[in-house]
């Protein structure tokens, strides 16, 4: 345990409450037995990944939760919950803060977020609403955290080719390209690994990419971060780097890595424009929703130095957008079949020095 | 249940620990490929070897090539896969990707041998021989990292290492885009190609073209007329292009001394199965052979049976 030790008064004994409450997607590396007690004295202090026990009060939005164990639950008022208190950018939805009040706290992601919302789109209702029992704390009353489950941080040295996917916006396609490119890579040969890099803890994108047949499936949530939005671009480097060691441990020789929303979002944005992120990966494929995405996504990308080497995502659903995007950007555009097949996954790996330059015959005929 | 049938069928076979053993196995789904797998005796077998995996011509001969090569696996200790591309599903399999995919349906194959535990699918060697060649050397431009070695024997023609000709003459765009984007695809992956351990055979009496022999003045004028003048233009542009783009190539052409096309008397008279069990250099060396030539059923665990399936 890395976690401060506190000396709060208020310890109750949690073992009896933690036997039927629902433990979320995003403490899903945690051992229940060390949870022995829940602090509300706590809660004014909580730190992002802290672990919180609560009761749901009202239901609101989220009507289920995703369980640690790979499937949804079913929410009831009066059911017991664990979750990380966290943050979360999500601009279909909510946007908010890993701070906690000891009367009443938002569920901002189903995955397992528990904060305050700050602001949400129109087109959703307020957030569950959560009655806090306490932070979690071992027998020693320290406050157990998702970075005490956390890999240890690992340097990556290289050893795989790495691809990495970006979107336009939320919802633009990333989470299904990035799973057929896996699926195409698998089907070539390659031990792959996908990793869901940046986001809030969902498990949505992870049982995606463990359909896809990859070899080794990570997300943020395993270096210890419930969400990464508000989280130092340093951490959030660390925890990239040590999700590729691992996955080169699990000899990997191929790595898909997402980022989550949007390429203006500030995190992923951050990353972008980081020459130590930037030496990471081969290509970056852009997942866009419609052309004007399509080329505006090419620009900024460019802008940040590292250019989109292909176009995918949702835009591939209409032949005429599709036409425009590619007509107005010159990029190759890569249908959610072209991902899926192993020749063109592939090609998506090899490094631009081994392609013939345009327009230069290797050899005359 | 097993898609496996045993030599010998209901009958028990008493195989000979020096032999190897010799499997039909049937093909899964309408688009499945029919295989014969040769096993190495267990004395010899090289469980961590990749497997060579043998593609036959448009005879599809695969019978008679696993028949051949059971005797490169009792030196070699590799399992040797012979899939079958039949003639009603798989009509043009040479081009690898059109018209039908046969590149997935050998993947596939390799995928459910390797689940079925006969051998290992991540790499493995590939030898073709007239169609199957052709298969084989554009199976290794597309997947250059799948494929440990090639060895080609007597292709009718080639895809050319050039960006101005469209797939499967050479590695450029199709004007068409119905057609795909096959040849750049196999660019992309050209340097590790051309950095493969690859030996070219070709007959030394198979230098006049035959009524299989393609013809098209492209094509002719590109690679020669015969199957001879071809491999020595393929193997000569691959050495060009590896040059060119810094690559150490890996490129041998050897002509099979007294042979022409038949696959059986280049494998068996002309050396061509000591190249492919490896000995690199056995045309250029004169003594005796390395294999000896009995008959081809006793060479192996063969059942009656099977050989009339």
């Amino acid at each position: 345990m890395v976690g401060t030790i506190h000396h709060f008064n208020d310890l109750r004994n949690a073992t009896g409450w933690l036997n039927s409450a629902k433990w979320t997607f995003t403490t899903r590396r945690v051992r229940e037995s060390d949870a022995h007690f829940a602090s509300a004295a706590a809660l004014a202090q909580a730190r992002p990944g802290d672990l919180l026990l609560a009761r749901v009060e009202q239901i609101g939005q989220h009507k289920r939760v995703q369980l640690a164990q790979g499937r949804h639950s079913a929410l009831y008022a009066g059911d017991l919950v664990v979750l990380a208190c966290g943050a979360r950018y999500a601009s279909d939805q909510f946007e908010g803060v890993a701070e906690l009040d000891d009367t009443l706290v938002d569920m901002l992601a189903s995955g397992g977020v528990a904060g305050r919302m700050r602001q949400r789109h129109q087109k959703v209702t307020q957030p569950t609403r959560l009655a806090p029992i306490g932070l979690l704390t071992d027998e020693q009353g320290r406050i157990l955290n998702l970075q005490d489950y956390a890999l240890t941080e690992r340097c990556y040295e290289g050893g795989a080719k790495a691809i990495v996917v970006v979107g336009a916006s939320m919802n633009a396609g990333k989470t299904v390209a990035t799973s057929s490119l896996a699926y195409g890579l698998v089907r070539a040969g390659h031990r792959v690994a996908a990793i869901k890099a940046t986001g809030t803890g969902s498990f949505g994108d992870f049982l995606s990419f463990q359909d896809s047949g990859a070899h080794y499936v990570a997300d943020f949530t395993d270096a210890g971060m419930v969400s990464t939005y508000r989280e130092p671009l340093s951490r959030i480097m660390r925890g990239i780097e040590t999700l590729m060691a691992k996955a080169v441990e699990a000899r990997c020789e191929a790595i898909v890595i997402e980022l989550a929303d949007g390429i203006l979002q500030q995190e992923t944005a951050g990353l972008l424009r980081s020459a130590e992120f930037q030496r990471l990966f081969g290509a970056v494929l852009l997942a866009v929703p419609d052309a004007l995405s399509a080329l505006g996504g090419q620009q900024v990308l460019a802008g940040m130095g590292m250019p989109a080497s292909a176009l995918t995502g949702l835009v591939t659903l209409s032949p005429l957008a599709a036409q425009e995007a590619a007509q107005c950007t010159g990029l190759p555009l890569l249908y959610r079949h072209d991902l899926c097949d192993p020749v063109k996954a592939n090609s998506l790996l090899s490094s631009p020095a081994a392609a013939p330059r345009d327009g230069q015959p290797l050899v005359s005929a | 249940m097993s898609k496996l049938r045993p030599a010998g069928g209901d009958e028990p076979v008493l195989a000979d620990a020096r032999k190897a053993h010799v499997f039909y196995r049937a093909p899964v789904g309408p688009r499945g490929l029919a295989c014969w797998i040769a096993q190495p005796p267990l004395a010899r077998a090289k469980f961590a070897a990749p497997p060579l995996v043998a593609v036959h011509g448009i005879s599809r001969n695969a019978r008679e090539m696993v028949q051949v090569l059971t005797r490169v696996s009792e030196r070699t200790g590799r399992t040797i896969v012979v899939p079958r591309f039949d003639k009603s599903t798989w009509r043009g399999y040479q081009q690898v990707v059109r018209p039908h995919r046969a590149d997935l349906a050998l993947l596939r194959l390799l995928e459910d041998l390797a689940a079925e535990g006969f051998c290992k699918a991540e790499r493995f060697e590939l030898f073709g021989y007239s169609g199957g060649a052709q298969f084989c050397h554009r199976f290794a431009m597309l997947y250059p990292h799948r494929v440990t070695r090639l060895v080609l024997g007597a292709a009718g023609w080639y895809t050319m290492p050039l960006r101005e000709q469209p797939f499967p003459l050479g590695i450029g765009p199709d004007a068409d885009e119905g057609a795909g984007d096959w040849g750049p695809q196999c660019a992309r992956g050209l340097e590790r190609f051309l950095a493969l351990p690859i030996d070219v055979a070709v007959g030394e009496c198979d230098n006049r073209p035959d009524a299989a022999t393609r013809s098209h003045p492209d094509l002719d004028a590109l690679q020669g007329t015969d199957r001879l003048a071809r491999a020595e233009a393929w193997v000569r542009a691959l050495h060009q292009t590896a040059d060119a783009l810094g690559v150490q190539a890996d490129a041998r052409l050897h002509r099979l001394p007294g042979c022409g096309h038949s696959f059986r008397h280049c494998a068996l008279k002309g050396r061509l199965l000591e190249l492919i069990a490896g000995d690199r250099e056995a045309l250029s060396r004169v003594e005796a052979r390395l294999f000896s030539v009995p008959s081809l059923r006793r060479s192996a665990v063969f059942s009656p049976q099977l050989l009339r399936a």
